[in-house]
């Protein structure tokens, strides 16, 4: 079930209060879109983060720095878990047909620390060279669905 | 004697004589390399007890990490030796026991120190000047890599200060200053010139990684170099597991930094103990997408 979508407006006062060092950008009430960007430091490294959101569309998720490093030939790919192209990639952080995902939604809630998941795995992936966050890639079968505690 | 264990440790016993009329257990032990005499034989004065027990007394209990650091690895915390006896058991081999943050750098500088000096045949910087500067230097409930950065800082500015009017690093026996700790190591101001140099990189190093400036896998590669591989590669790898599984069972949480918060976990290859703030979300189950390229 799929719950009325929030505003934009809900969206950036969600995003301001949950997440203070995050400032909002082109906040346009006519297309119901806006942008924030800001650090976080979930692990080892600061990183910058571009968010990009129009209700009706998938939020778009960019690490502006550092510059994300590739590992080619790895099993999960030169850059595991992100949409093309591969010289401007956005994080993929949910999986579309598992339904974890709706215009309801708060990114606050959602997007903002499945990104911060995203990238605590790429630095452990990084390091040992293995992704241990699970997921799938697209042609891979759906994995089991998991309902949120 | 020197009792040498099949996992290449060795444990150096010799007798000591107790001096009368001193503090509590202070010895002589015979310095004689033997078999023949000769003239550099003599008696040395020591009191491994009361450095001990100056050890612990600066270095207490801090309920946090040690509860922390229980949690992996049990059945531990027997080392407390008899103390009415004039002999004490060595301590049988257990699992690491973790009191406090200085011990714990203790032995990260421990670590240090012999991987430097795998390939060394010479005398290498004593454990025993270690142990003194991390007592020295202890402050409770410290983040484990300042604490490492502040014994190493503390080495370093006695070198320094020893070296600039060419004098060797003299560190004795804060119980007993006849027992000097550095009376084989250094040999001379080159030699601890070359460990300040060692330190100088491990402070740099931390203090990049505490900066949140170095990538993921530059840190890697330089905690294996400084560490050694095997022990590095083997913390990488239970660590990514075992947050990978709190990620896939949304145990995870961050605070408004986006710093990561996962209950009952040493959280990071760079801090011992998660910082005590509140989680900006509560997590909320996903699994990662997207195409291989």
């Amino acid at each position: 079930v799929v719950g009325r979508p929030m505003s934009i407006d809900a969206q950036v006062a969600r995003m301001k209060s949950t997440w203070p060092l995050f400032t909002a950008h082109n906040i346009d009430r006519a297309q119901q879109s806006a942008r924030w960007t800001g650090h976080v430091e979930p692990q080892l490294t600061r990183y910058k983060l571009d968010i990009r959101y129009a209700v009706g569309n998938f939020p778009e998720v960019r690490i502006l720095t550092p510059p994300l490093t590739r590992l080619p030939g790895n099993a999960e790919g030169a850059l595991p878990h992100v949409y093309p192209p591969a010289d401007d990639p956005t994080l993929c952080l949910f999986d579309p047909a598992a339904d974890q995902w709706d215009f309801s939604m708060a990114i606050a809630e959602t997007t903002l620390p499945w990104a911060c998941d995203w990238i605590v795995c790429y630095e452990f992936w990084l390091i040992t060279g293995v992704w241990r966050g699970g997921g799938r890639h697209a042609g891979d079968p759906p994995s089991p669905r998991k309902e949120s505690p | 004697v020197t009792l040498h264990y099949a996992d290449k440790m060795h444990l150096d016993i010799t007798p000591g004589i107790r001096v009368a009329d001193t503090t509590e257990r202070e010895s002589c032990i015979m310095h004689a390399k033997g078999p023949k005499p000769s003239h550099d034989d003599r008696l040395v004065d020591m009191n491994a007890y009361a450095f001990a027990c100056w050890y612990q007394e600066r270095t207490p209990l801090e309920r946090r990490l040690a509860k922390s650091f229980d949690r992996h690895w049990r059945g531990i915390d027997e080392l407390m030796a008899a103390d009415e006896a004039e002999v004490d058991d060595v301590p049988d081999q257990t699992h690491f026991s973790v009191k406090n943050t200085a011990t714990l750098a203790l032995q990260l500088i421990k670590r240090f120190r012999n991987i430097r000096y795998a390939d060394y045949s010479g005398r290498i910087p004593p454990s025993v000047v270690l142990s003194y500067y991390a007592a020295l230097s202890a402050r409770p409930n410290m983040r484990l890599s300042e604490m490492v950065i502040r014994i190493a800082k503390w080495i370093l500015r006695d070198i320094e200060a020893a070296s600039m009017i060419g004098r060797r690093l003299h560190v004795a026996n804060p119980m007993c200053p006849n027992d000097v700790f550095t009376d084989r190591w250094p040999e001379s101001v080159a030699q601890q010139n070359e460990f300040a140099t060692y330190l100088k990189d491990l402070i740099n190093g931390l203090e990049a990684m505490a900066k949140m400036t170095m990538a993921a896998d530059a840190i890697g590669e330089w905690l294996r170099e400084i560490f050694g591989d095997r022990v590095v590669t083997k913390a990488a790898d239970s660590t990514a597991i075992r947050l990978g599984a709190a990620i896939q069972n949304t145990q995870q949480s961050y605070s408004r930094k986006g710093r990561l918060l996962v209950p009952g976990t040493g959280r990071s290859l760079s801090a011992a103990v998660a910082p005590l703030v509140a989680p900006a979300t509560s997590a909320k189950a996903h699994t990662f997408f997207g195409v291989r390229f």
